[in-house]
């Protein structure tokens, strides 16, 4: 039906804006304040916006994939109006308390589902609501395909990539045959703005729901039922005011000096500390 | 992308001049986008302080009452500042605190955010998060708008990006281009004190505000800057105006910032507030000299852009007419739009109709009112006379006294002041 011989999937969740991140009383993330594309996943939406700005526009195809409330149109939309092509939602009451396990079965099967054979998968290292990494690889898995993740830099050769994965202290260098799913750092790339060409194409296109029944899976497989993570206890750390001391002085160097005063303290502090247990 | 046509009206910039205007516009059931860089719409806005009067009327005869609004001002202090000295003239005034009030105090984020919504929900698209390039010109006409390097057909464009107008500026449209002499620079900060102490410390009621102008004297090498205070709900609105060109090299108008804040007067005003947002912004300095063209075929300008803020000094008033113009404009557009017309000729009809409102009428009959305030010896020399000899008029040591013209003499010859000059000077006062 289309041209478009080359087909790009990003994986993108939205999550909550962090200085409004809380927890529910039953220990899950509130998902009902305002919130925000995971930054992340902008960069892993961003890298293929670049791989569709040197295969070329007309050959190639975004969908961007999430799993989520209704809410989370906001972040397919966006995605719409930076320049994918076609957005897909999952969401379903019954999905909810999904694990990463549970997770990235609905989002492989959905994968599947469409129908669409995909040549190349992006996904985000990592949410900053969840910080696992696991759901990106787990969905490769499902898919049968080879990921790598911590990727930054991608260089397209036709039938493969030759991608950079930054470790502690390095990086490697890795040729990867497609189909594969790679998961994006932040230090990849910078994510674009939306355009307003795309942003009013945006308004008017159809952001197609799919529910767990519709890919064919049961409500025993997915959510709290499907995951086998058990959450032990979820405590809420707060305070006041983030520990903040200024440092005073006339000059930078009484500044600095004071600070180096401050951290020799704070060292004595914590090897007596140490002794002392 | 040529020649698609998706909407009638494209209004640039989504601050109060271009959302009421998208607003009117929608409200007239014209096909209306309005796109604004910041997201949300307002984020990049610099929440000013007080919206002075009731232009959104024409769109919702009681705005005030769905409208994020802080306080309504019942009260205005008028000061002179220097480094260890202040002096203030303090008005009450109840009747600003019953309807139809005079004054609100907002917080443009909240504010802006809103006035956008409110178009949105009278049927305005609205983008965030995009810049326009510039307008889309070709033969004299504006044909629509450029985003992106994209081109977007439309049949009127609404120039309202602001101070210092990049689009038109981008777009070749200044018959003379802006110059950092045309502008102040406006820097402030918000910053959070409980409710009860507001109102404790300003002596106002709940649901009151107060607002504050000061003129910065003493500050080194004639720096004309002056300052304010507003109070909102649950903050303060604290900020300077500076003049750039008169600061000199290796001074910066944060300084003149630090100096304010410092002062022992506002340092009791703002005593154990935290600070919450910090924000710097080009406030027109307006006047005729600088307005651009406010319309050609196919646009208007409206707001800062077209450079309609108005100040003297005593109070700086750029929302209200930003309004005004937005819906002046929208008006003649939606006019233009429906009888098929968006020349020129039209269009002019904007301009006339700004001219019978106070927008213009204020611009013009004040025309002359920066010789006072842009005066720096009203900052260095006078203030700081005004201050020290009023100090030492009412110092009471059990002393000897002298006559007041006797001191006044002698308080002149001390600071310098040529009395003939100080009275051509001070007789700039009639062009407030
Ligand atoms: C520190 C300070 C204090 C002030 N205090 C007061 C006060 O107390 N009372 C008062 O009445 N006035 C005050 N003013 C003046 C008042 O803020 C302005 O006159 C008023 O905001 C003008 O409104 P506007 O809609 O024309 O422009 P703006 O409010 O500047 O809005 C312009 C909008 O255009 C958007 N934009 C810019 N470029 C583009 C682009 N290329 N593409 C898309 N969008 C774009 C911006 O994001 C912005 O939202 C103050 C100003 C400052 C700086």
């Amino acid at each position: 039906m289309s041209n478009k011989t080359f087909k790009i999937a990003v994986l993108i969740k939205q999550v909550p804006i962090p200085s409004k991140m809380r927890a529910t009383k039953e220990g899950l993330m509130d998902r009902s304040v305002a919130s925000m594309m995971n930054p992340y996943c902008k960069h892993a939406l961003e890298a293929a916006l670049e791989l569709k700005d040197t295969i070329g526009e007309e050959k190639t195809e975004i969908w961007v994939i999430s799993m989520g409330p209704p809410n989370f149109e906001q972040s397919l939309r966006e995605a719409l109006s930076m320049g994918a092509d076609h957005a897909i939602l999952l969401s379903d009451r019954k999905l909810a308390g999904s694990d990463t396990y549970a997770t990235a079965k609905a989002l492989g099967t959905l994968i599947q589902k469409l129908g669409v054979n995909f040549n190349i998968v992006f996904a985000g290292l990592q949410t900053i609501d969840g910080d696992t990494a696991h759901v990106g690889p787990q969905v490769a898995e499902r898919l049968g395909i080879p990921h790598v993740s911590y990727v930054e830099k991608i260089d397209f050769k036709g039938d493969h990539v030759v991608v950079r994965r930054i470790l502690e202290g390095g990086n490697i260098t890795y040729k990867v045959p497609l189909p594969a799913l790679l998961t994006i750092t932040n230090t990849a790339n910078k994510p674009r703005g939306p355009r307003l060409k795309y942003a009013i194409r945006a308004k008017n296109e159809e952001i197609k729901v799919y529910s767990v029944d519709d890919i064919g899976l049961t409500a025993e497989e997915v959510g709290s039922a499907g995951s086998p993570t058990l959450v032990y206890r979820v405590k809420n750390v707060t305070h006041d005011r983030p520990p903040c001391q200024f440092m005073e002085g006339e000059t930078v160097e009484d500044k600095v000096n004071m600070l180096a005063e401050k951290l020799r303290e704070l060292v004595e502090a914590s090897k007596a500390e140490a002794v002392e247990a | 992308m040529e020649d698609v046509s998706d909407y009638d009206v494209y209004v640039i910039g989504g601050g109060p001049a271009g959302s009421s205007a998208a607003w009117y516009l929608a409200d007239q059931g014209i096909n209306v986008a309005l796109i604004d860089r910041g997201k949300p719409i307002g984020s990049k806005n610099v929440s000013g302080g007080v919206l002075w009067g009731h232009d959104l009327k024409v769109l919702d005869e009681e705005w005030w009452k769905k409208a994020p609004i802080e306080r309504a001002i019942i009260s205005k202090k008028i000061g002179l500042l220097t480094e260890d000295k202040a002096m203030l003239f303090d008005w009450d005034f109840e009747e600003w605190g019953h309807e139809p009030y005079v004054g609100f105090s907002i917080l443009r984020a909240k504010f802006d955010r809103w006035l956008a919504k409110r178009a949105q929900e009278a049927g305005a698209d609205i983008y965030e998060g995009i810049a326009v390039d510039k307008l889309w010109i070709e033969k004299g006409e504006v044909k629509g708008i450029v985003q992106a390097g994209d081109k977007f057909k439309s049949k009127a464009v609404i120039v309202a990006d602001g101070a210092n107008s990049r689009i038109l500026i981008n777009s070749g449209l200044l018959t003379k281009p802006f110059s950092q002499n045309d502008f102040y620079l406006g820097i402030k900060e918000v910053l959070t004190l409980p409710e009860e102490t507001i109102e404790e410390r300003f002596g106002l009621n709940s649901e009151e505000g107060t607002a504050f102008e000061f003129i910065l004297g003493g500050l080194p090498k004639n720096i004309v800057a002056g300052g304010f205070l507003y109070t909102n709900k649950r903050s303060l609105s604290l900020g300077v105006v500076v003049d750039l060109d008169t600061l000199p090299l290796g001074i910066h108008s944060y300084d003149v910032f630090e100096y304010y804040k410092q002062h022992p007067k506002i340092k009791r005003l703002i005593k154990d507030a935290k600070e919450e947002e910090y924000a710097a912004h080009f406030v027109p300095k307006g006047g005729l000299h600088m307005m651009p063209p406010l319309f050609g075929n196919g646009y208007v300008v409206v707001g800062d852009a077209a450079a309609l803020c108005f100040s003297n000094g005593l109070v700086i008033n750029g929302n209200g007419p930003a309004i005004r113009s937005g819906i002046e404009a929208a008006k003649v557009v939606s006019e233009a739009i429906k009888i098929g017309d968006t020349s020129s000729k039209f269009l002019s009809k904007y301009a006339t109709s700004l001219k019978s409102t106070y927008v213009l009428e204020n611009l013009i009959r004040f025309k002359n009112v920066e010789k006072f305030k842009d005066n720096p010896r009203i900052y260095s020399t006078y203030t700081p006379f005004i201050l020290n000899f009023s100090e030492k008029l009412l110092r009471e040591e059990n002393k000897p006294r002298e006559h007041l013209v006797k001191l006044l003499k002698q308080e002149l010859k001390e600071a310098g002041i040529n009395s003939i000059k100080a009275a051509i000077d001070l007789s700039g006062v009639r062009y407030l």
